[in-house]
């Protein structure tokens, strides 16, 4: 009866400390995640304002970027790394102003960890 | 969950460290000195007056450059380091500008440039000294660039480099350093803070 | 040579004194002659404090004072490498022993002070000494971190007498065995928000409570508990409902006796459909924390210390579209900006944000219109507006019936470059935007994108345990989950020190987190608005369409 309790109380305390583990969660397979290292602006034409393009090209490549905290933080993921300083070009999407932007990433695939589960990720 | 048993750990190695730092207090390492040489990112960051600056020009200056990591509210580095650069902009009298002392926030998140402008006032902080926020991700690449990345502002570290134009290599000084350290190490980079007096880059041969 | 003549000079001078607490001066000026010296640096004769850092740098008490790193409580703080020691007179009077190795506890947050350097008991003249010199009672020198002050025998008496009044005597609501909390409920709102922000601290409390009970009883647990808790393992909690009625004007008095009747530790949760201002100021009067009330419109205040909430609320959207569209001014080039805003409580605070963040940036102001509540807005409204002022941008908060009003505007020739709404305002009609107005419509999204979030969803389900979620508010239930959380982890943090100022000062030392509904949240020092992130989005293409970003969680 003891033990029973024991166990019951250690399972409460497993709860309470094991990260939350990506139960029941679809394995991303295939999500691809950047962290933004550089970007430059390319003009539509020559008139185009390359400082307003080189910063509004910043907010644009950096709006990709993960903030990989919040995956790894979270627990059960992990970011193998696939890429490193690719470069996209991504039009600036701007109103004011055209012209691309290249974006240069690292380039990582999302991946529910799956070593030490006792269940494989639900999906699978 | 885990992090509070993560966080226990590294206080543990805090509590550790500290311990060793009052042992060794006989023969105290006041800080660590390094040259080094970086390449700074192409990006554009805010100043306290909610300016663009495009930080890579202004860094690569013909004057002098100190550049720190702090932020608007942080506890016991950032006011020992900026006391330090407040200390220096008195010793060089009215032409505050002959030095230009940049710091960047490791807490983008809470300081707007109101908040910069906020704690440069409290320092009494005269032209010249620049405080800098911006995009999360363009912060991180500074602070890659210095080899400084705190993962997060509870992890930071009293840092100060000082650029020489000469050469564009850095100065790495790692430590909280007294008024005197922070102005010999100035010097050594072949500066002069007479008051008053234009500042250059006293080159060698 | 110079430095240690200097100290010696300053330890022959402090060490000449042990002045007593001027008798002139009641308990209450002591307090805040002493607070004013230690918070904000100033002497009681009104001049500025002055002190010497780091051996020989001037610095002004203006610019930072004790509480900069020993904070509010006197407690101390931790900040990366440096840890600043507790500088309160009850702990600084006692001896501090050293910590024995081989116990069978692995150190923890709760103890890891005992490996600062072994002292004896401070008196009156070595603490004298400690602040004027910087030399410690075993004759060692202190950090040279900490500032040397050259204070007048009667203000380090005052000092003195200051320090030995902080975190002092345990506050109401703490007991050696139990915690007490409340959460404010106002009435008339949603029974649905209010079942989904009070779940998750019920949750909390009930799962401490369970182990607090089964520590009594087993041995290794109360061992396991420990080393994780810390001191509070063996701590139960209570959570009370305090339901305010009526108008808000009557609200303090209601407080007033539910505080009477049942003093706590701290407010957690909460929530309102309106204003919160009363609680916010009943809680700074009786310095009460207050954790994370759930509220559209927080109190807005660079000073105030008790409440900490989970953003800024609405208007947080309004700020963020100012700072994004601040990030193209130079390219609008004079062209005329319109807000259009409804006469709401919503629209008011995204408008006011809007406003106070674009004048802040120096812009001029905007044209502002103001929709009457209750007349909806039309496409011909719109027209007029674009006819008159050819705005190259339009923001527009109102609620979903702005959408068929837009769709019918992208259609005209002018129609301006950029519209600007909140996505939290449009709320689940944001999924209905038409494609044709898609590439114009700019949303502000003040939380993590859906997508991302699913990685997050196993702790709101956690709560959710056998529970049906569609009949809970799921916004909710993730910010009253942050509540939980982050009391949880300060507390362990608190190594026992259950103090109201230091709840408030350790929040302010932990690092950011990662939790469900928000992209970050982070603390610091003051800081108390806890999400500061909202980005820009535009609706993707196709049936069904995922929201893009157009901007980081946080815009400068």
């Amino acid at each position: 009866m003891r033990n029973k309790a024991t166990l019951h109380i250690l399972l409460l305390l497993g709860m309470l400390t094991l990260p939350a583990f990506a139960e029941d969660v679809k394995d991303p397979e295939g999500e691809i995640a950047y962290v933004i290292n550089d970007y430059r602006y390319a003009p539509a034409e020559t008139g185009d304002d390359p400082d307003s393009g080189h910063a509004l090209c910043g907010t644009r490549c950096n709006a990709l970027s993960i903030d990989y905290l919040n995956y790894l933080m979270v627990g059960g993921w992990e970011l193998r790394k696939v890429a490193t300083n690719r470069e996209f070009t991504v039009p600036l999407d701007n109103p004011f102003l055209k012209g691309n932007c290249i974006c240069t990433a690292d380039e990582y695939l999302v991946k529910v960890i799956t070593r030490n589960s006792t269940k494989p990720p639900a999906g699978n | 969950m885990i992090i509070p048993l993560i966080r226990a750990l590294v206080l543990l190695a805090v509590a550790t460290l500290v311990f060793a730092v009052v042992a060794a207090a006989a023969e105290p390492e006041r800080y660590k000195r390094s040259v080094e040489q970086y390449t700074m990112p192409d990006v554009v960051l805010i100043n306290q007056d909610g300016e663009k600056v495009r930080f890579k020009k202004l860094l690569e200056s013909e004057q002098p450059v100190v550049v720190d990591f702090i932020y608007g509210t942080c506890t016991t580095i950032c006011p020992i380091l900026s006391a330090g650069y407040a200390n220096l902009q008195r010793k060089l009298g009215t032409d505050t500008t002959k030095v230009r002392l940049v710091s960047i926030t490791i807490d983008p998140e809470y300081d707007t440039p109101a908040i910069l402008k906020e704690y440069l006032a409290r320092y009494q902080a005269k032209p010249g000294w620049d405080f800098l926020t911006g995009s999360r991700r363009d912060i991180d690449r500074v602070m890659n660039a210095f080899d400084a990345y705190f993962r997060d502002k509870m992890d930071h570290k009293p840092l100060t480099f000082i650029r020489s134009p000469k050469d564009g290599k850095w100065i790495r000084l790692y430590g909280l350093l007294s008024g005197i350290d922070f102005l010999d190490e100035y010097k050594k980079a072949g500066f002069t803070v007479t008051p008053g007096l234009s500042t250059k880059a006293a080159v060698p041969n | 040579m110079k430095l240690l003549t200097v100290t010696l000079l300053l330890l022959s001078l402090s060490n000449a004194f042990a002045a007593p607490v001027p008798q002139e001066l009641s308990p209450a000026d002591i307090q805040r002659l002493g607070e004013r010296m230690y918070r904000d640096g100033i002497l009681p004769n009104g001049e500025v404090m002055k002190a010497f850092v780091s051996d020989d740098v001037p610095v002004d008490g203006t610019a930072f004072t004790c509480v900069s790193c020993h904070l509010r409580s006197g407690l101390g703080s931790v900040e990366g490498e440096v840890v600043t020691t507790p500088t309160n007179g009850r702990i600084l009077y006692e001896e501090r022993k050293s910590f024995i190795k081989g116990s069978e506890f692995v150190p923890s947050i709760s103890n890891y002070a005992k490996y600062l350097p072994v002292r004896p008991a401070y008196t009156d003249e070595t603490l004298a000494t400690l602040i004027a010199a910087g030399v410690d009672p075993t004759g060692r020198s202190v950090l040279k971190v900490m500032p040397r002050y050259e204070l007048e025998d009667r203000d380090m008496a005052i000092m003195i007498a200051y320090l030995k009044t902080l975190s002092d005597e345990l506050p109401p609501g703490v007991s050696e065995k139990e915690i007490k909390f409340a959460t404010v409920i106002v009435e008339g709102t949603d029974p649905v928000a209010v079942e989904s922000m009070v779940l998750p601290l019920q949750f909390s409390v009930d799962r401490k409570n369970s182990l607090a009970k089964a520590a009594k009883s087993n041995d290794r647990v109360a061992r396991m508990g420990y080393n994780m808790l810390g001191d509070l393992h063996s701590y139960t909690f209570t959570l009370s409902r305090w339901v305010l009625k009526g108008t808000s004007d009557t609200w303090r008095a209601q407080l007033e006796a539910y505080y009477a009747k049942e003093p706590v530790f701290a407010l957690l949760g909460g929530i309102s459909p309106g204003t919160w201002e009363p609680v916010h100021r009943f809680c700074e009067e009786h310095r009460l924390p207050s954790l994370f009330p759930i509220v559209d419109e927080p109190v807005i205040s660079a000073s105030d210390w008790y409440t900490q909430y989970l953003s800024r609320g609405i208007r947080l959207e309004g700020e963020s579209a100012a700072r994004y569209l601040h990030g193209m001014v130079d390219l609008i080039k004079g062209r005329a900006i319109v807000q259009v805003s409804r006469d709401s409580r919503r629209g008011r605070a995204l408008a006011d944000g809007f406003r106070t963040i674009w004048t802040e940036t120096g812009h001029p102001p905007v044209i502002d219109i103001t929709l009457p509540a209750g007349e909806p807005l039309t496409v011909e409204k719109l027209r007029q507006i674009v006819v008159k002022d050819r705005p190259a941008v339009l923001v527009v908060w109102d609620d979903a019936s702005l959408i068929k009003a837009l769709s019918g505007l992208v259609e005209q020739a002018d129609r301006p470059s950029m519209i600007i709404a909140s996505g939290t305002f449009l709320g689940e009609a944001l999924w209905t935007v038409p494609e044709s107005l898609r590439a114009a419509l700019y949303l502000t999204y003040p939380y993590r994108l859906p997508e991302d979030e699913k990685r997050f969803d196993i702790s709101a389900r956690k709560v959710l345990a056998g529970k049906n979620p569609n009949k809970y508010d799921s916004v909710i239930i993730r910010q009253a989950y942050i509540a939980q959380e982050v009391l949880g982890q300060a507390l362990m943090m608190m190594r026992g020190e259950y103090y109201r100022d230091f709840l408030l000062d350790t929040i302010g030392m932990m690092e950011d987190m990662h939790y469900p509904l928000y992209e970050r949240v982070s603390f610091g020092p003051g800081q108390r608005y806890a999400s500061k992130g909202c980005f820009i989005v535009q609706v993707g293409k196709g049936d069904k369409p995922q929201l893009e970003k157009r901007s980081e969680w946080v815009i400068q």
